[in-house]
């Protein structure tokens, strides 16, 4: 047999004095998958980006290390044999389909460029071929689509036509970094299979970058396990997730969020009901007439019982971010929101102020959600100044203390700034920052979507510790099944604003009745 | 200094030419305040009589001085010298002329060029060059950092409040301000001009109707992206007001385009007050401008050196603003780096800077 066409030996990446690889080597052969797993800041983008010297030269080096392409050396080699090799031999899908498509182009004339570029196709000829490609990644209405713009497209359909790009000059390896991440998990298992079965028709390699093992375990045919920049372990699929050796990759099967929700009494008292519930957005516009109204929430009916998790789950677009921000009353709604008795929808502004105090929210982001220029006092006891003016200095220092010995982390580190802390360090910074004011509520806004999987597990049972102690309810907003299931007591499925299916969570999950529920578990729990 | 503020520090001193331009810029404006002790025609001080006199803090009378007058004394009459010389002694500053004495010793014609008396030579009404230079360098620099100053104040202001609100707010603030803009400034000017008499502050306001606008649209861009930040939006759900809001969490994110644009702006309010001097609807008369000087430039061409004088002076202050400028910008920029600063940031912060494939 002869070599595997791409061969990697010793790779080492530095930017400035980080050392981001150190010394991975793999291979990878035609019509073969391979799969290289981590966590954020593992290196594995930077190794995926260096097959392709695609890094940013020179503030990145390699200082040892050799990468052959079919028999050819890519370290070292000129701008005149990369380009030979890039995007006709080994051709690269990236994470974000919103922002690797030229927004000025049409499909047809970004599909193109490559085509005219490398094989010298004539107009009509690139055109065929174009739409052939296009039909080839079961781009519907292929035909149509071809004079259409970037933004006309969803996100499924502009990470096919990445794919139908990158496929143009049929190359002999495709890179796909985390080509489903930004996807909804329907669309994810739809694009995972047009990947594999493009492959096997192709016959080419795949290298495929993710840090989600069931991506990887349903896709690959060898694994390798990457952290800091080394690879700790590599081989078979199979073997590699039934009797994983190296003590992180056992770590990171085991990171999976699971266990069951904290227990809870179904006779609680009632915390918060909505009746007929809608969050309406003004588009259209015009000074005078009837205004164009999007329905983000239609006609939601929903009670949460004292120390209850309500998840709701969809996916982008279904409204559920909407639903939370709207009951907060941080986005205008119509319909009845009460509280504890209190009709918090017709609260003035300075009574809602006061209000606040029982309700809280927790974001997504632990980068955003965070003000980069405070200190994490400062964001912690912002609220204390508001809703507690009464408070001395010492007091709100130990009230400060308190939560942030509650949420795991050092009481001693409050006058960092959040840039010295990581993402799942941010995440507790802010459930401190909820916290601090002991709501009864919490708004849990996809808290563990933008962090590593092992973190996720962390974050999840520390809301469940939290829960358990302080008696408190959460609505559990995440488009991931599995969190939802670790979590959630009573299950709220949305698609468009609408709710499609709403029960006790185990009957959701056990025996789901609508066939978009039944589609949504498919995708998360069966690969 | 929180880290990032020492980071920026470090930058805006890692770009040498705008560090330097700063500390030269600086060294020159202070001079120029204490330019009494250096183009006057008042001694510093002197001694008469045994007792000293600081005629350039305390106005002394002619009589004081033996003089028959009640009026403060010339300290260029002979006689007062006469005076001040044989019952004590003085000490002159470098150049013994201020920005509007003229020269009557000198012979005609006017202007005079270059000499041992008068180092940059004089202009058309025999007022000594230097002088007029100096003093209209402070002026210029004061109006300017004023004018600076009240349209950021404005500019930052009805920004925030557009953006932050949004909406209908935002709509009447922007339809406001692209009419306001609308105005032809020069016409208000003159308009005015004849109706009041125009002194510093007289220009300072009506200016300031004008130049306030510079700032909005960027302050307003920032505080529309920055009002939906999740810690926006945490703080709302904490119930912070909307006031704390703006001032602690969004405004400082505009405060690096406020800052950057800072030079840039003070650069443009000096080049404006010189127009207005050259057009002749600036400041009175007796006030020291080089937009008057300037005009006494075109009127005297056979006389170059009030034109040189006036053009490096100007060239020098406005480039060395510019460089400030440029090195306030980068000390802002996110995503310059220190060179030979080593580079920390994980791998993802890659995506920006790939190539497509």
């Amino acid at each position: 047999m002869s070599d595997p066409f791409v061969q990697v030996r010793d790779l080492h990446v530095r930017f400035g004095s980080n050392h981001a690889v150190r010394g991975v080597s793999f291979d990878v052969a035609e019509g073969e998958t391979v799969a290289i797993v981590g966590e954020s800041g593992s290196g594995k983008s930077v190794t995926a980006l260096s097959i392709l010297q695609l890094l940013p030269y020179p503030m990145a080096s390699h200082p040892r290390g050799s990468v052959l392409v079919g028999g050819q050396e890519m370290i070292g080699a000129n701008e005149a044999q990369l380009r030979s090799v890039r995007g006709s031999q080994v051709s690269m899908i990236f994470q974000e389909p919103m922002i690797s498509l030229n927004p000025l182009h049409t499909v047809s004339k970004q599909i193109r460029e490559t085509l005219v570029t490398h094989k010298g196709l004539t107009r009509s000829e690139a055109r065929e071929r174009t739409l052939e490609l296009l039909e080839m990644v079961q781009l519907d209405d292929a035909e149509r689509r071809l004079s259409a713009y970037p933004h006309e497209l969803s996100g499924g359909q502009r990470q096919r036509v990445m794919i139908a790009m990158a496929l143009a000059n049929e190359p002999r390896l495709l890179i796909a970094d985390e080509p489903t991440t930004a996807l909804d998990v329907t669309i994810q298992a739809r694009i995972l299979t047009l990947l594999k079965k493009l492959q096997e028709e192709l016959g080419m390699g795949l290298l495929l970058i993710s840090h989600d093992l069931s991506i990887v375990r349903s896709m690959a045919d060898r694994v390798c396990v990457m952290t800091e920049g080394e690879i700790v372990e590599a081989g078979s699929t199979e073997k590699i997730f039934s009797q994983p050796q190296h003590s992180y990759t056992r770590h990171l099967l085991a990171a999976e969020p699971k266990g069951d929700p904290v227990r809870w009494n179904p006779n609680a008292k009632p915390l918060l009901s909505l009746r007929d519930f809608n969050v309406n957005y003004k588009i259209g516009k015009g000074w005078f007439g009837t205004r164009e109204v999007f329905r983000a929430v239609k006609n939601l009916n929903l009670d949460i019982g004292e120390g209850q998790t309500v998840g709701v789950v969809g996916e982008s677009g279904s409204g559920k971010t909407t639903l939370g921000l709207g009951l907060l009353r941080l986005l205008q709604a119509e319909g009845s929101i009460t509280f504890e008795g209190k009709a918090v929808h017709k609260l003035s502004s300075k009574a809602l102020t006061a209000q606040r105090k029982h309700m809280q929210v927790v974001f997504q982001d632990p980068f955003g959600s965070l003000s980069p220029r405070l200190s994490v006092r400062q964001i912690i006891e912002e609220g204390l100044r508001v809703h507690e003016p009464g408070m001395d200095v010492q007091a709100r220092e130990a009230r400060v203390a308190e939560v942030l010995s509650e949420v795991n982390l050092e009481p001693d580190q409050m006058d960092r700034y959040p840039h010295e802390f990581s993402g799942g360090q941010r995440q507790r910074i802010s459930i401190a920052r909820a916290l601090a004011l002991r709501p009864k509520f919490i708004v849990l806004d996809e808290p563990t979507s933008a962090l590593d999987m092992s973190v996720q597990a962390q974050i999840v049972d520390l809301l469940r510790e939290l829960q358990h102690r302080h008696k408190l309810a959460y609505l559990f907003i995440s488009h991931d099944l599995k969190v939802v299931r670790a979590v959630a007591h009573y299950l709220v499925v949305m698609k468009d604003g609408v709710v499609v299916e709403q029960g006790p969570a185990e009957q959701v999950f056990e025996n789901p009745q609508t066939d978009y529920t039944k589609e949504l578990m498919t995708a998360a729990f069966v690969r | 200094m929180s880290p990032l503020n020492q980071r920026r520090l470090a930058m805006f001193k890692a770009n040498r030419r705008g560090y330097y331009s700063f500390w030269i810029f600086f060294g020159l404006f202070v001079l120029s305040l204490f330019g009494e002790f250096i183009a006057n025609d008042k001694p510093i001080v002197f001694s008469y009589h045994n007792d000293l006199y600081f005629p350039v803090m305390v106005s002394y009378t002619d009589r004081e001085l033996g003089g028959v007058l009640d009026t403060e004394a010339d300290y260029r009459d002979p006689f007062i010298r006469e005076q001040i010389e044989s019952n004590g002694w003085s000490i002159w500053p470098p150049v013994p002329f201020a920005h509007d004495t003229i020269d009557w010793d000198l012979e005609p014609p006017y202007p005079a060029p270059p000499s041992s008396r008068h180092w940059l030579g004089t202009d058309g009404l025999s007022t000594d060059t230097f002088a007029i230079v100096l003093y209209a360098f402070r002026l210029s620099v004061l109006f300017g950092l004023s004018l600076t100053l009240i349209s950021s104040v404005i500019g930052v202001t009805v920004g925030a409040l557009q953006g932050y609100f949004g909406g209908l707010t935002d709509l009447i603030g922007q339809r406001f301000v692209e009419i306001w803009a609308g105005l032809p400034i020069l016409f208000v000017l003159i308009i005015l001009a004849s109706v009041v008499e125009p002194n510093f502050f007289w220009l300072l306001a009506i200016l300031s109707l004008f130049s306030w606008m510079a700032l909005v649209g960027v302050v307003r861009a920032e505080f529309l992206r920055a009002r939906n930040f999740e810690f926006v939006r945490a703080a709302r759900a904490l119930g912070v007001s909307d006031l704390t809001i703006m001032r602690r969490h969004v405004l400082p994110n505009a405060m690096v385009a406020t800052l950057t644009y800072l030079p840039f702006i003070l650069n443009g309010s000096i080049t404006t007050l010189t127009a207005l001097d050259f057009l002749g609807f600036g400041l009175p008369m007796e006030s020291p401008s080089f937009g008057r000087l300037l005009s006494q430039a075109k009127a005297n061409l056979h006389a170059p050196w009030i034109g040189i004088s006036v053009f490096i002076t100007l060239a020098t202050m406005l480039t060395l603003l510019i460089f400030v400028g440029e090195a306030v910008r980068d000390a802002f920029d996110p995503r310059r780096r220190l060179k030979g600063a080593l580079d920390n940031e994980p791998s993802t912060d890659l995506m920006e800077s790939r190539p497509g494939v």
